[in-house]
């Protein structure tokens, strides 16, 4: 009796310590909520403010970085013309830290004072906030570019980006109509990215709809090292292809293209590479190996328009010259000049939580009316935001367009 | 074929096992051959192990080693494929690992280089490195692959890798590394080849050195069954000859023991045996004789015959003591005796040993004297502790000789009792001292001027052993003797 005695009361004390935690876990980030949302109330006094979430730290950095500049920038663009109906725009950032438990946080915080928030930018994090929206009736202006969470949240999630698989097929296809002579490619791709994984599954249904036979699909996923890339590349070139298709992150499709260039791939137009590779890295590592061969984006980074090189100039000017090669740079500007707009359009000061405002927003973004971008028009249907993609081929390291590919 | 019935094997091997670990199973093997034959087996299995090993190690490590460098350096060289130096690399690591390189194209098959093992360009390579059908092989593959090509004598192999260089124009070409593995192959097949003969030598070399191995170690234990068998049959003077390993001259020299003790006892045993035979046959014949006479004579005479029916009535008494000791002993001994302890006062204890001996009157006009200051409890099983006493002082009334006095003193010692009965008899010499505790054990000097039959004084030592209580006793020839214990 006093051994079973003892062993419940450890058991009861058990139950209770983990109660406890759980309390304090859970009051923690209800207290980071709090915080949050009184560091809000303390900068709208007299502005509006827009919330942007957003990892200048951890994982996502190499993409957090850019967009808080977009994001500073297009306030500083609005507040030069006025503000929104002569109150000047806030900008009120967080830094995720690539954590969507913080995010989540920071988001929860955010709702109870603001009717939409921009961000967070990377999809986990994205993800992990959606299943907040419904209960606060916040819009969520974040990484929805795929269907299949959009269509499960709708209509609080608008993607701050046209979709990236569309993306991919569009490019493709473009590239075989430049190229007709192309029947049989082999494919990059790296399988511990889910995007990627995606985007085969996609060109596995529809490439052979556009005369194009998938003879392999090399998987570069595993340790990094030189003797790896010889071997993507080796497995490729043994197939015989007339064209490959690179899904390949930057570093990645730079190792593989000095190899297929080095080993019979003299002429580049064979190759055609991924938005996810344009960056910086790429442009040195592989260098005059690019030339002639094809890479799609979501911008285009020579666009001609005013503004855009008035950004360029600015980027330019704050990062050693060099060209803002990011797509979240004209995205995250274009989404903070769509919410400014939406509040203008609706009367609001940016502050309104009651449903009736939160309702009308979220109904302004659903389905918006065409959007003056800074690279272009464009519009969200269902939340999927529909914008050119813009193609180009490379000639030496410089990114040439080629042509806007509509968006379906 | 023989059907091998599966059930009658498995019933077999376990009346096998079963006698193995049976104690009362003979096994039919000598110790000498048991040993020969385990030592020629363990040879074998060392043997049979180290070529195993042996095998094992050139079959996983030392071939791969091989392999994993020629894959390695086809690997080295395909990294240096575009380079200005690309050729001199393919010579210096051909020569100084001893491959054969050649890069073909699949336009054609047409050869576009080749090294042979001197990192000289040129030379014909054997046909079968590189086949006919190496594009198709590696049509399967993720661009390269690894196989082995028989050599054109026949004899041994190449072991090959084979990697896509590059796609020129759609034909791919193919690097082709090879080297010889006749090296390697030939230590196989002596590795094949030998393992049956050196497996045979060792077996020859350890049957001869097992063989003086066993013969050392069984050749003592055949001696000592031997000496035993002679002991078996009575022979108690057969010595145990102390000799081979330590275990046998430890086991020689226990049995020595063993046989010195065994003939102790038996001179022992015969001593009571010729006693008790004396002692039963006494009182016996006594009984007999006073018996016949009642019926020759004193039957009628009323004074006679109750004289002769008092003798018979002591010799039937005297009997029935020595039958009640020997069962005494034999339970003392039996260990299963129950102790039933409880307190008594030692005074009163010997008080009453006292007034039997003297109602038996076997005191013989000696006075025995208690000698304590007080009455003292101890805490024993009082009926074997009042056997014990009574003994002693019996005994030591028996031989207390011309004296007239047998003292018993209690003395208390740190919550103890020392307990000493003292006479001043005939005393013994120290050598008899050793054994007079020894079942059956008389003392050579008296002969049968005292009657006795050697086991009161055993009976006393196993009381004492029984309480783990010390005793002992101390004696001069001539002067007496003291017994004492402590309660």
């Amino acid at each position: 009796m006093v051994y079973y005695i003892k062993t419940k009361g450890w058991q009861i004390l058990a139950v209770l310590l983990i109660g406890i935690s759980l309390f304090l876990v859970a009051n923690q980030y209800n207290s980071i909520a709090s915080r949050f949302q009184a560091e809000i109330q303390e900068k709208t006094d007299e502005a509006v403010p827009v919330v942007f979430l957003c990892p200048q730290t951890g994982y996502y950095s190499f993409v957090g970085e850019d967009a808080v500049w977009a994001a500073k920038y297009a306030v500083s663009q609005i507040n030069l013309q006025g503000g929104i109906n002569g109150t000047p725009v806030r900008l009120i950032f967080k830094d995720t830290r690539s954590d969507q438990s913080l995010a989540a946080s920071y988001f929860l915080g955010a709702s109870r004072e603001v009717p939409a928030v921009i961000g967070p930018i990377d999809a986990p994090a994205s993800a992990g906030i959606a299943p907040l929206l419904e209960d606060t009736g916040t819009t969520s202006i974040a990484s929805y570019s795929y269907e299949d969470i959009r269509t499960e949240y709708r209509p609080y999630t608008i993607a701050f980006m046209n979709d990236s698989e569309i993306g991919e097929f569009a490019a493709v296809r473009l590239w075989k109509e430049k190229n007709p002579d192309i029947k049989d490619v082999v494919i990059f791709t790296d399988s511990e990215d889910d995007a990627k994984s995606d985007a085969v599954s996609l060109f596995q249904k529809e490439l052979p709809g556009i005369g194009l036979n998938i003879l392999d699909v090399v998987d570069i996923s595993g340790t990094r090292s030189m003797r790896r890339y010889e071997q993507c590349a080796i497995q490729a070139l043994n197939k015989k292809a007339d064209g490959y298709i690179s899904l390949l992150s930057a570093e990645d499709y730079a190792n593989v293209l000095l190899q297929l260039r080095k080993r019979g791939v003299s002429d580049g137009r064979f190759i055609t590479a991924s938005f996810s590779a344009v960056s910086e890295n790429l442009l040195d590592a592989a260098e005059n190996s690019l030339d002639g061969t094809y890479i799609w984006d979501k911008f285009d980074v020579n666009y001609p328009g005013y503004d855009w090189q008035k950004l360029v100039k600015a980027y330019q000017a704050s990062h050693n010259g060099n060209m803002p090669l990011n797509n979240t740079v004209p995205e995250i500007y274009d989404a903070v000049m769509a919410l400014c707009q939406c509040y203008e359009e609706l009367g609001l000061t940016g502050t309104e939580t009651d449903p009736v405002s939160k309702a009308k927003v979220c109904g302004w973004f659903n389905n918006s009316p065409v959007i003056h971008g800074i690279q272009g028009d464009f519009r969200w249907e269902n939340g999927e935001k529909e914008a050119d993609y813009h193609f180009f081929v490379f000639q030496g390291r410089e990114m040439k367009a080629l042509q806007n590919v509509p968006a379906e | 074929m023989k059907k091998i019935n599966g059930k009658k094997l498995f019933e077999k091997i376990q009346e096998k096992r079963e006698n193995f670990y049976n104690p009362t199973f003979r096994n039919p093997l000598r110790m000498r051959n048991g040993l020969w034959i385990g030592f020629l087996i363990f040879s074998a299995i060392a043997a049979l192990l180290f070529w195993s090993v042996l095998y094992m190690y050139y079959e996983v490590t030392y071939r791969k080693q091989i392999t994993d460098k020629l894959v390695d350096t086809a690997w080295e060289i395909t990294g240096l494929y575009g380079a200005a130096d690309f050729e001199r690399s393919i010579s210096i690591l051909t020569r100084s690992n001893n491959y054969f390189a050649q890069v073909i194209s699949e336009k054609d098959n047409r050869i576009l280089m080749s090294y042979t093992n001197e990192g000289v360009e040129g030379g014909t390579q054997s046909s079968s490195i590189a086949g006919d059908d190496i594009f198709t092989k590696l049509d399967d593959t993720d661009g390269y692959c690894f196989y082995y090509a028989e050599d054109d004598s026949g004899n041994s192999r190449w072991a090959v890798e084979a990697i896509v260089l590059a796609n020129v124009d759609g034909y791919r070409h193919i690097l082709v590394l090879s080297c010889s593995t006749a090296e390697i192959d030939m230590l196989k097949q002596t590795l094949m080849s030998r393992g049956g003969i050196s497996l045979a030598v060792v077996l020859a070399l350890s049957a001869v050195f097992a063989f003086f191995l066993a013969n050392f170690y069984a050749r003592p234990f055949r001696h000592l069954n031997d000496a035993a068998g002679e002991m078996a049959g009575g022979n108690f003077d057969t010595p145990f000859i102390p000799e081979g390993p330590k275990e046998a001259v430890q086991l020689a020299e226990t049995l020595n023991l063993a046989e010195k003790e065994f003939r102790a006892t038996e001179q022992l045993r015969r001593d009571f045996v010729a006693n008790i035979s004396h002692d039963m046959k006494t009182p016996l014949t006594v009984i007999r004789i006073y018996a016949e006479m009642i019926d020759a004579f004193s039957g009628g005479v009323p004074e006679k015959r109750a004289e002769h029916v008092k003798k018979i009535i002591e010799e039937t008494d005297r009997l029935t003591e020595l039958i009640n000791e020997l069962m005494e002993l034999s339970s003392l001994q039996s260990g299963t005796l129950k102790l039933q302890y409880e307190d008594f006062s030692m005074n009163e204890l010997i008080h009453n040993v006292i007034d039997r001996i003297r109602i038996k009157d076997m005191s013989q006009g000696i006075e025995i004297q208690l000698v304590a200051d007080t009455a003292y409890m101890v805490h024993a099983d009082r009926q074997l502790i009042h056997r014990a006493v009574y003994n002693l002082i019996h005994n030591a009334v028996k031989y207390s000789g011309e004296s007239k006095v047998v003292k018993v003193k209690l003395i208390p010692q740190n919550n103890q009792l020392l307990v000493q009965i003292i006479d001043q008899g005939i005393g013994m010499s120290q050598e008899e001292l050793k054994h007079i505790w020894e079942r059956f054990y008389r003392s050579p000097d008296l002969g049968n001027q005292i009657r006795g039959n050697g086991i009161g004084l055993n009976i006393v030592s196993e009381i004492f052993k029984y309480h783990h209580i010390p005793y002992g006793a101390e004696s001069r020839l001539g002067k007496g003797s003291t017994f004492w214990f402590i309660i």
